[in-house]
């Protein structure tokens, strides 16, 4: 039996509180979340039930069969060792098509979007031009290696020397690099990593074709030309003109080569309907592919499946064929609109029915789930149970101000909640004027634990698209139309989508800094003594000596700003070398203004969005609290007497211990520990980032968030002053409350968050946990919808819930296999709970279920 | 009756055991409640024993409790004391001595005490009970006054109340209504919404069983109804108290004449999660419904049946359990 709600110990009531659904009155609560799992047909049934999922757990690969292929690796190589005289740009394009020309197209059962990124649906693909590192991961694992082996090693070592890490490298001490390598109070620098992030312009792709697009660089070519041969020969003006003319030439090759590559798609559907399927609606199914193989990406997409298999294509090659790129950054809704309404709504083209595009959304994020990149050890994981950071985003305005909300993102909605995978995680962006209907579907995704939609303040995000606007380089950062068009880079921060000015690579934001870590070395002058046993920041003397509360606020703040620099530099210095040596011919060709001004996805950057994420600030922020509280206004303890009992994990300083862990503490809504804390947020971490000026020309903002280092960086981190133990967690996201700390229920946690002011972060994560019955229970809705317009009231800037009982978790820790449908949000991305770690799950069990309390009621049925 | 007005006599400003945030069900809307601690009458079956008294009182966790004896070394009455027995030593807490000052409870390194009520100055409880008024609008909510008994503090309440009011705030008042008319009377204007319970039809049963006046709280009733105050009658209804067939009659008789004049009848089923709380107050004694299940809602169904024909209409001005839920 389902446990309602509980009674409270109130007076003389008895809430009631029957399911919305009566039916779950007979589900056991550990049950629950297997039997919410609908898919719409058949047909994602199947595909579902065989579905290859790439999830990792503590590094590892969940799937037995999962490893590396070494097909990319072969292709590339033998391009690019071709080649060497050519233009670099022109050399990448070779490269990709290469690729393009003769790897392995598949094609499998039951699907209605085809195209994969490896030659067999169990590998992934790997990147030795990106990262030596992650390559050298795979082929040290016997288990997961690509064969053969030896060759492997070969191809990946050929890169060595042509590699980001070697180029970038040069500009750093050997100190600088060591601390930057060994992830304790800054996370390795994406030219070590290869880890990147990218934001395609899919809308060129479905609304102008490439055959267009090499018609574009095919004129501007021919202008260049004639330029080139008009009278007076100018050298300093025209010379500028060869670089381009190679450029838009990579692109015409790149282009060819993708569409040459998806006609393969149509050919091998034909082939098999023709030749081998017995199935007639199968064989019907392959041709229809066929066909839309045949057209797209190469023309305009006419339909849904059309702009659904271009979205796809394009995702392939820029995501995963030209260059390894997390993220599924995109507004889905608003991209496919059109076609939905030419298919559903007016049934010109693809005619089909509201429940077939759901079906087909089905099969979208089954292809998402079996797709993964052969990244680090490291970043498998920092995103456990999941296969990578898949994220996209719905909801907010159009362009004109009216709502974005349509049936499409109906759709997409009903489909998520339907099929029940962790991935792709969709952002929600929420705006007053978003309809009831579709608040509704959000509502009954994450009211069935999905753990997304995470909802993101529409109108802050639309601002901070203005605010950067005003620091483009060219002057044509987004209009106050474009500024509506943004989504979720990757789990938190927006940026532009569109035909042009999207943000393609993460060194313009990305990466991670540690303040917790930070905290414990600035107590320390500088040193680690608790994990590398190294002075991994400035001398910033000793705390001992320090007479005011300042004295720490301000070495706190040198050791940060050091930590910011040298990250941001990283970054830029990674930025420079992928102009040189990581040109993206096709990326290129797909953005209008690289095709318009000849300029390269890598070089050009016409709205700047620098970003960069702290995370643990809550633990360093509830320290300075406690210091302040203790040290310097109570003067109970001095800091020689917190120092001993630090170094000691606080065993024999328990009194000790209790007063520091009892000190006011965030998401209580308590005004000692706020007014500290909005100070630290708003002038040390966002105050001394925006004062550097990144690539782009613009400032750097944060984005306070988790993603799986949380646990990773707690465990690297001593005790600290907040009365956490050594090794424990950290904070669990941007700007949520420590763990079990936020004692006064979630009202007063929104209001301790909303004293940030949103505008000066670039985004902030924020975690509720939410009780299952009231979530579940009729009334379950309006409570929820209270609750999140007085979110978006006091503007916030998200907001996302794990709504799951503690009873499931634990069932799903006792007997993993009967709970794979259980899905839990971890941090930007939700995962299968059965996927992670046990440290992992405990932190997600250990988080405040936030019961909307004595409970909600329900109004008598009784039937008389 | 004796000891409550004595009480009534000295105590001005009362101890607040709780100011709960983000309540669901003590009147419409998201709702922060405060809990005032002090109750003049003494409901055998009462729910939150910790607001029955006035003084401070310690709740002892003794699942938590490791036996450490910090609290024995800080206590200033050895209410709380190390027992030898021969080579075992036993950590005895003897309530009779305790004055609920609380130096355990500071002590305590894992939360086993913990002081039940504490004082509060008033700006404090109306920034507290204010800071959530954004929630409030968006769901039709506000603030409720509840105890103990917020009556046995009127001149207090009444303060309370219009302090409230002037921040623009909703607020209900959730009361026995045992006290005389002119305490209640000046509330009228500041409060937006009057929760009375009403806990027997049977005058002999509130004398000497609960301690109050059956007479007394009918004429406030009446008389709130009549000052068009908007009402809801609260009903606990308690095995073996007021669930006979006798006792429906009598309550809708009565009731039946408010049709259409009170906003609605709550029906509230006896639960036995209050028996943890007695526990932990040292007060197992007092507490008569031992071993007695949660009153489930299908055992009321003679009784709605009687309310709905006598013209309440369920689910609107008929509940069980009371709620409210989101206005909006």
């Amino acid at each position: 039996m389902a446990t309602r709600h509980e009674p409270l110990e109130y007076k003389g009531k008895v809430i009631e509180f029957p399911f919305e659904n009566s039916a779950e009155e007979n589900i056991p609560d550990e049950e629950l979340h297997e039997h919410l799992a609908k898919p719409t047909t058949e047909r994602t049934k199947r595909l579902k039930a065989r579905c290859r999922w790439k999830h990792s757990a503590g590094g590892e690969f969940v799937e037995k069969d999962v490893k590396a292929g070494i097909e990319r690796m072969q292709l590339i190589t033998e391009a690019y060792k071709k080649d060497t005289g050519k233009p670099h740009v022109i050399r990448r394009a070779n490269l990709l098509a290469n690729l393009l020309n003769k790897c392995t197209v598949i094609v499998q059962e039951d699907e209605l979007i085809v195209g994969f990124n490896a030659e067999n649906p169990n590998y992934v693909p790997l990147y030795p031009e990106q990262s030596y590192m992650a390559c050298m991961d795979y082929i040290l694992d016997p288990k997961i290696a690509p064969q053969p082996v030896e060759e492997a090693r070969e191809l990946a070592e050929f890169w060595i020397e042509h590699s980001l890490q070697k180029k970038c490298e040069t500009y750093f001490t050997q100190h600088e690099i060591n601390v930057m390598y060994s992830m304790s109070t800054l996370e390795t620098p994406g030219f070590a990593t290869g880890f990147n992030s990218c934001v395609p312009p899919y809308e060129t792709v479905l609304e102008d074709g490439l055959l267009k697009r090499i018609e574009l660089a095919q004129e501007h070519i021919k202008e260049a030309k004639e330029k080139l041969a008009a009278p007076y020969w100018n050298a300093p003006e025209r010379l500028q003109l060869l670089p381009k003319i190679d450029l838009w030439e990579s692109m015409i090759i790149a282009s060819k080569a993708v569409i040459a590559w998806a006609r393969r798609h149509a050919r091998l559907c034909r082939i098999i309907a023709e030749n081998f399927e017995t199935n007639p609606q199968r064989k019907e199914e392959l041709l229809m592919i066929a066909d839309i193989c045949q057209r797209v990406p190469a023309e305009p997409a006419k339909g849904l499946r059309d702009s659904m298999q271009a979205k796809w294509f394009t995702f392939l090659v820029v995501h995963a064929l030209e260059r390894y790129s997390s993220g599924y950054a995109h507004k889905a809704d608003k991209l496919h609109w059109p076609y939905y309404k030419a298919s559903v709504v007016d049934k010109s083209f693809q005619p089909m029915t509201h429940e077939d595009a759901v079906e087909i959304f089905e099969c979208e994020r089954l292809k998402i789930s079996e797709h993964a990149p052969g990244k680090s050890r490291g970043y498998r994981e920092v995103f456990p149970g999941s296969n990578d950071l898949f994220i996209f985003t719905l909801g907010g305005l159009n362009q004109d101000g009216s709502d974005g909300c349509n049936d499409c993102t109906d759709a997409i909605l009903e489909a998520a909640r339907n099929i029940r995978t962790t991935e792709p995680s969709i952002a929600f962006r929420w705006n007053p004027k978003g309809r009831l209907k579709t608040k509704r579907l959000v509502f009954e995704c994450i009211r069935d634990g999905l753990g997304y939609p995470s909802i993101k303040h529409d109108i802050v995000g639309t601002q901070q698209m203005m605010y950067f606007s005003q620091f483009s380089k060219n002057g044509n950062g987004a209009t106050i139309e474009e500024a509506h068009d943004w989504a979720n880079v990757l789990c938190m921060s927006p940026g532009l989508v569109g035909r042009r000015k999207t943000q393609k690579s993460r060194s313009e934001g990305g990466g991670s800094i540690f303040p917790a870590k930070i905290m414990e070395i600035t107590l320390n002058n500088g040193y680690d003594w608790s994990f590398t046993n190294m002075q991994v920041g400035l001398e910033t003397g000793h705390v001992e000596d320090f007479k005011t509360f300042e004295d720490v606020w301000e070495a706190f703040r040198k050791q940060y700003r050091w930590g910011m620099d040298l990250m941001i530099r990283a970054k830029d210095v990674s930025r420079y070398w992928e102009t040189r040596i990581l040109e993206n011919p096709f990326l290129s060709a797909i953005d209008d203004g690289c095709m318009e001004l000849g300029r390269e996805s890598m070089e050009l950057s016409e709205q700047p969005n620098g970003w960069h994420n702290p995370i643990t600030t809550v633990v360093a922020a509830n320290s300075m609290v406690a210091i302040k509280k203790l040290i310097f206004d109570d003067k109970k303890y001095t800091f020689a007497q917190l120092k001993k009992a630090l170094h000691n994990n606080w065993q024999g300083y328990e009194e000790m211990r209790k007063d520091f862990y009892n000190a006011p503490k965030w998401g209580n809504d308590d005004p000692y520990a706020d007014e500290i804390i909005k100070k630290f947020y708003e002038d040390i971490i966002a105050g001394e980032m925006r004062k550097i000026t990144n690539y782009s020309g613009g400032p750097v903002l944060p984005t306070g968030q988790a993603i799986g280092l949380y646990m990773e960086i707690g465990a690297r981190t001593g005790p600290t002053p907040d009365g956490r133990y050594g090794g424990d967690p950290a904070d669990d996201g941007g700007i949520s409350p420590y763990i079990g700390t936020d004692k006064k229920g979630p009202t007063a946690v929104l209001r301790s968050v909303s004293k940030v002011n949103s505008s000066t972060q670039k985004a902030n994560l924020l975690n509720q946990r939410l009780s299952v019955p009231i979530m579940r229970s009729a009334q379950g809705f309006n409570i929820w919808l209270a609750y999140m317009n007085t979110w978006s009231d006091l503007n916030i800037d998200h907001i996302q819930f794990n709504v799951v009982s503690n009873e499931e978790m634990r069932a799903a820790q006792k007997e993993p296999e009967k709970h794979g449908d259980l899905i839990v949000r971890v941090a930007g991305f939700s995962a299968r709970f059965v996927d992670l770690s046990t440290y992992a799950q405990n932190t997600i069990i250990a988080r405040t279920e936030q019961d909307f309390q004595p409970a909600d009621l329900q109004y008598l049925g009784v039937e008389l | 009756m004796s000891t409550a007005e004595a009480q009534l006599e000295n105590i001005k400003e009362p101890l607040i055991t709780n100011i709960q945030r983000y309540s669901l069900q003590d009147g419409p809307g998201f709702r922060t409640t405060i809990f005032l601690k002090g109750c003049p009458l003494r409901c055998p079956w009462c729910h939150n024993p910790d607001t029955q008294l006035t003084k401070k009182e310690i709740s002892y966790y003794a699942e938590k409790c490791i036996g450490c004896g910090r609290c024995a070394e800080r206590c200033p009455t050895g209410s709380t004391y190390i027992e030898q027995r021969g080579q075992e030593a036993f950590l005895k807490y003897d309530r009779s001595k305790c004055i609920g000052c609380g130096k355990c409870a500071d002590a305590c390194l894992t939360g086993a005490r913990d002081i039940a009520g504490r004082e509060m100055p008033m700006a404090e409880i109306i920034r507290e009970a204010a800071a959530d008024n954004m929630f409030f609008f968006n769901s039709g909510g506000g603030v409720t006054i509840s105890g103990g008994d917020p009556m046995m503090f009127p001149e207090y309440t009444l303060e309370l109340a219009k302090n409230l009011r002037q921040e623009g705030l909703h607020v209900a008042l959730e009361t026995s209504a045992f006290g005389p008319w002119h305490h209640l009377q000046p509330l009228l204007q500041y409060v937006n919404l009057f929760l009375i319970d009403i806990k027997a039809m049977d005058a002999e049963k509130y004398k000497n069983i609960i301690k109050g006046n059956l007479d007394v709280i009918l004429n406030n009733f009446e008389n709130l109804v009549k000052a068009g105050a908007a009402v809801r009658a609260r009903l606990p209804m308690i095995p073996g108290f007021n669930n006979s067939q006798r006792d429906y009659e009598a309550y809708t008789e009565y009731l039946g004449k408010f049709v259409g004049r009170i906003e609605a009848v709550d029906l509230l089923p006896f639960h036995s999660y209050g028996e943890k709380k007695y526990q932990l107050l040292g007060r197992m004694e007092s507490y008569q419904y031992l071993n007695v299940n949660s009153m489930e809602a299908k055992e009321l169904k003679p009784f709605i049946k009687m309310l709905i024909e006598a013209g309440f209409v369920a689910g609107k001005s008929l509940t069980v359990g009371g709620l409210i839920g989101v206005n909006k």
